[in-house]
């Protein structure tokens, strides 16, 4: 359950959003409809990205195991964004473990 | 800054890095060098930086509409591949083994 990501500590919202588009499928937390849309297409964004450069780094380099990407954090100075594959979570500096938020959101993205 | 060769000593940790503004690699400490070579950390110095600025960007453009602030300015990156991933923040990085990642523990770390 998407919802229960909302228990780790410092988890302020998460989302799942759509492969495709980038749409919001179900959003959990403190943020306006209008946030939601934002974070969900700015994290779906980032993902196809991060994809991008997996690949490219796989062209470039001799060293496998890079690609396919299975995340990214884009660390704030007081909050931070966590992506693992159509999940993204907004935390808080201050309390969240980076470690449980991105294995909590790879648990719910891939059934672990 | 923080010691390299305490960052490369880290669980799961095969290199610790340290980059110039636009990505080069400066200096870096390789705790196994079957793992990972010099090329690839300069690719991913490179990578860092740039996923750096776009978050940047993001986040810039996000607090100029948005209420929920805290993401400016953007301090680090993390990108998890397959099997590796690359926790970096400000100009130095670490690349971890994912079955033995703690991202926070690296990131606090980078903190020098």
């Amino acid at each position: 359950m998407l919802k229960q990501l909302l228990d780790i500590k410092g988890v302020q919202a998460v989302a799942h959003f759509r492969e495709e588009s980038g749409e919001p499928w179900q959003v959990h937390g403190e943020l306006s409809e209008a946030d939601a849309n934002r974070l969900t297409r700015l994290a779906h964004d980032f993902k196809r990205m991060t994809q991008g450069h997996a690949d490219q780094l796989a062209l470039f380099v001799n060293q496998p195991g890079w690609t396919p990407a299975n995340g990214w954090i884009v660390h704030g100075g007081q909050r931070t964004v966590c992506g693992v594959a159509s999940m993204v979570a907004v935390v808080d500096n201050a309390e969240a473990n980076l470690t449980d938020v991105m294995k909590g959101l790879a648990r719910e993205a891939f059934f672990l | 800054m923080s010691d390299l060769k305490t960052l490369s000593s880290m669980p799961g940790a095969v290199a610790a890095f340290q980059f110039d503004d636009d990505g080069r690699l400066e200096d870096a400490v390789i705790a196994d060098e079957e793992a990972i070579d010099r090329d690839t950390l300069d690719l991913l110095g490179h990578l860092c930086i740039a996923n750096m600025a776009i978050g940047a960007m993001q986040a810039r453009g996000w607090e100029g509409m948005s209420d929920v602030r805290g993401f400016y300015p953007v301090e680090g990156f993390t990108f998890v591949g397959l099997d590796w991933s690359a926790v970096s923040r400000g100009r130095q990085g670490v690349v971890l083994s994912n079955d033995q990642a703690d991202y926070d523990a690296a990131y606090k770390a980078l903190a020098g």
